[in-house]
């Protein structure tokens, strides 16, 4: 058997059960739970076998203490206290540390010293040594014939006999036997009435109530008999099996001839390795390495830009056949698109965990009490997406907890709830997900930054702006620099780095806080980098993609507007500042051309993008620019287009930001 | 994509805790408070499974079963019925307008997903 390969699966697997345990004690850390107490010993019960199957001794050792203290638990003899909690949240640390230093304690006296300490609270029955444990199982086997006359209209009411054979024989290992005979000749069948019946020799360790549970909601209108032949596992026999599998379905089982095999195979099944539990469980979800998935989208890429490139070609051949073909292409591949997306996403449940670990932690550290409320952990991000939040999350619930939140004294006496709270809360929004993630701490201290402000030479003093527009000023480097040096902590470090790690991805955040009473940061995050859903226009014959989750509408405009020096336009009684994408317009007089201009919108406000020409809508898949043309940072990449030339994809929001910057744009928005 | 049950019942409590259950094990939930309601929402789209309990205003469970069955579409989709342990006899009736299996009220959150999870492969 090849070790490693199952260790690296053991590992993984020991990681979700970890989660598991934590997240259980999470729970029970706020009321006593028997579910999450039951929980956390199946947990803990499987960390075990795989720890001693697979070689990992000292975390067998640990989890063997933790297992008989909630076997204890749960049997009712005695309690979990708050002690107990905090033990099992330090072990759950150390197998995480014993895992990946491959079960080598970092000081064996530390880890000794730790195990006698569990060992002392709990009692722990003497330690059972790995190649004795499954001994009370295999004993309990025995051996049942089971005769499965399912009533005739059976399939009327939602029933599929056929899952139900699945059930069974999932229950232990067995050979099912499906009789055939009453099905009538081809003219005479209902196809509605199910003429099939089973015998089944199962060989399981449940009781016979469990296995007569299998047939729940139909015992009264089928045949069902249960019939135990042996209290031992025939199927463990060489002989019992080669004569099952020589049978034939038209055979009938002697109940009498397989029972005179009992009691032949005490010797065989001495030495029969127990290699069956792993295999018999059901797949709910496969494990597949991410850069597979990778793989996967850049061919899917490939196929989206093939599409493009046949659907142009199509459409200018007119040919009624290769449309019909391009046609069917062009749903497959949008269907392909979705699936692969959709395998692609992962949800921020995944990050949860570590979030809830991080507040439980660092408020008793603190000595502060906050409850951490999560809403819509289901949303589901883009995987290189969700790894790219951990940190910019990370930090703000940090700063949340060190600088929002009070102690619960000075919460009192403010009139505030002694527990302060820090909530999560994620949603789609259009193209977007938005994470909401807000306290009811102190807030920003907004004079303070004011000063700050003035101080890093960001603003003048006096200077008028809205409170979002000062509060966005905490994400420059300069100013988050100029707090550290002269020490005043108002929000810590890391409102920068926020930023940045969200630019990243494509994202963005945005403050609101008031004074005495919390903050809310929301972050605004694309559902996906890969694939884009552009507006293709053309500029002084380049290429461009507008991001089609950027438009608003498109207007058009008349050269003399064009020319109009205050570079604005009306567009439904809103003043809509414009600037030419790209080209300079020529001066020339009595120019009748119309320009088509793009509405693009950017935290609120709306800009009008003028081409020359929109010359369609396509999908294309984003490739970053290199390194060559790194500094062109209001794209967002490149892309193969359709008919095989290169576009740019435009960053709306850099662009914007750069524009303004520059001039080309009047960074104003009103009505009229 | 997470399955999408109809869970139907006329006590606000029921509805809440059955859809609760059913919403932490993963499922999607879309409530009907009777028959009348349901047979709107069975309608309109192809729930995979439907619970209902049996006595409510308007349109009880039983006449609900019936004609959800009269449905093309509903041929062959799991019904379960909510009932009390002592109204078991009901079951025969309820078996014989057409539902696949019931649940005992008062019922363990555990036994709930479990004969959810037997009728929802």
């Amino acid at each position: 058997m090849d070790n490693s390969r199952f260790r690296e699966t053991f590992i993984e697997e020991a990681s979700e059960y970890l989660e598991d345990i934590e997240t259980s004690l999470l729970k029970l850390e706020k009321f006593y739970s028997k579910e999450a107490v039951d929980d956390i010993f199946r947990a803990m019960h499987s960390l075990k076998g795989g720890a001693s199957m697979f070689g990992f001794p000292h975390i067998n050792r640990l989890t063997h203490e933790l297992e008989s203290l909630y076997e204890q638990i749960r049997e009712g003899e005695r309690s979990l206290d708050e002690e107990g909690v905090s033990l099992t949240f330090r072990s759950v640390d150390f197998i995480k540390q014993l895992l990946k230093n491959d079960d080598k304690p970092t000081s064996i006296d530390d880890y000794e010293t730790y195990l006698k300490k569990l060992k002392n609270i709990g009692n722990a029955a003497p330690e059972i040594q790995p190649s004795a444990g499954s001994s009370k199982t295999s004993s309990a086997i025995s051996t049942y014939i089971i005769h499965f006359k399912p009533g005739k209209e059976i399939l009327k009411n939602g029933i599929n006999p056929v899952y139900l054979m699945d059930e069974l024989i999932n229950l232990g290992e067995g050979y099912p036997f499906a009789r055939i005979r009453d099905i009538p000749s081809f003219h005479k069948m209902d196809p509605q009435l199910c003429y099939i019946f089973w015998d089944v020799v199962l060989a399981t360790e449940v009781p016979e109530e469990e296995i007569r549970e299998v047939f729940l909601f139909i015992e009264d209108d089928s045949d069902i008999i249960i019939e135990k032949i042996a209290p031992e596992d025939l199927l463990a026999l060489e002989e019992v099996r080669k004569l099952l599998s020589t049978m034939d379905s038209s055979q009938e089982i002697s109940a009498e001839r397989l029972a005179s095999y009992a009691g032949r195979g005490k010797e065989q099944k001495q030495a029969a390795t127990e290699e069956k539990p792993r295999d018999t469980e059901t797949l709910h979800t496969i494990r597949v390495a991410s850069s597979k998935i990778d793989e996967l989208i850049n061919v899917v890429g490939e196929v989206v830009t093939f599409e493009s490139r046949l659907s142009m070609f199509a459409s200018q051949l007119r040919n009624s056949e290769l449309d019909e073909l391009r046609e069917g292409m062009e749903k497959i591949t949008a269907r392909l698109r979705e699936v692969t997306f959709d395998i692609s996403l992962v949800p921020l449940s995944t990050m949860m965990l570590r979030f809830q670990r991080l507040v439980r932690d660092l408020s008793q550290e603190q000595g502060k009490q906050v409850f951490f409320d999560v809403k819509g952990a289901e949303t589901q991000l883009d995987k290189t997406i969700i790894e790219h939040l951990y940190e910019p999350v990370l930090h703000i619930i940090r700063n949340s907890i060190s600088h929002g939140i009070e102690d619960s004294k000075t919460r009192k006496s403010l009139g505030k709830p002694e527990v302060g709270t820090i909530a999560l809360k994620a949603y789609y929004s259009g193209p977007e997900v938005h994470i909401d993630i807000s306290d009811d701490g102190r807030g920003f201290d907004l004079k303070r930054i004011k000063d700050k402000a003035v101080e890093a030479g960001l603003a003048h003093a006096g200077e008028q702006r809205s409170d979002q527009d000062w509060l966005r000023l905490t994400m420059t480097p300069g100013f988050t620099t100029a707090q550290k040096t002269d020490g005043i902590s108002g929000r810590g470090v890391g409102m920068d780095v926020i930023k940045r790690k969200l630019e990243e991805v494509k994202g963005d955040v945005s403050i609101f806080s008031e004074s005495g009473k919390g903050t809310k940061m929301t972050l605004a995050i694309p559902l996906t980098l890969s694939i884009v859903e552009g507006l293709t226009v053309k500029s002084d014959n380049r290429l461009l993609v507008i991001p089609v989750s950027n438009i608003q509408e498109i207007v058009s405009i008349s050269h003399k507007e064009l020319m109009r020096h205050n570079h604005v336009m009306v567009v439904n009684g809103y003043s809509i500042p414009f600037a030419p994408l790209f080209f300079q317009p020529a001066k020339k007089k009595g120019v009748t051309d119309v320009y088509p201009v793009v509405i693009v919108q950017h935290q609120d406000k709306k800009y009008g993008l003028v081409v020359h020409s929109v010359e369609g809508h396509q999908q294309v898949v984003l490739k970053p620019l290199g390194n060559y043309l790194r500094q062109m940072d209001v794209f967002s990449g490149g892309c193969l287009l359709g008919d095989g030339t290169i576009g740019f994809v435009l960053d709306v929001k850099k662009y914007i930001t750069y524009a303004s910057k520059v001039g080309t744009i009047k960074n104003q928005n009103h009505a009229e | 994509m997470p399955k999408k049950i109809l869970v139907v019942d006329d006590s606000d409590s029921i509805r809440d805790v059955v859809s609760y259950t059913l919403r932490q094990a993963g499922y999607e939930v879309v409530t009907a408070v009777d028959g009348v309601d349901a047979l709107e929402k069975v309608k309109e789209e192809r729930f995979p499974l439907v619970v209902t309990d049996l006595y409510m205003p308007q349109m009880n469970g039983l006449e609900l079963i019936r004609e959800i069955r009269k449905r093309e579409e509903y041929k062959g989709v799991p019904i379960l019925f909510l009932t009390t342990e002592s109204q078991l006899d009901k079951k025969k009736e309820a078996k014989t307008a057409g539902a696949t299996g019931w649940i005992v009220k008062p019922f363990q959150p555990d036994k709930l997903i479990k004969v959810v999870k037997k009728v929802l492969r």
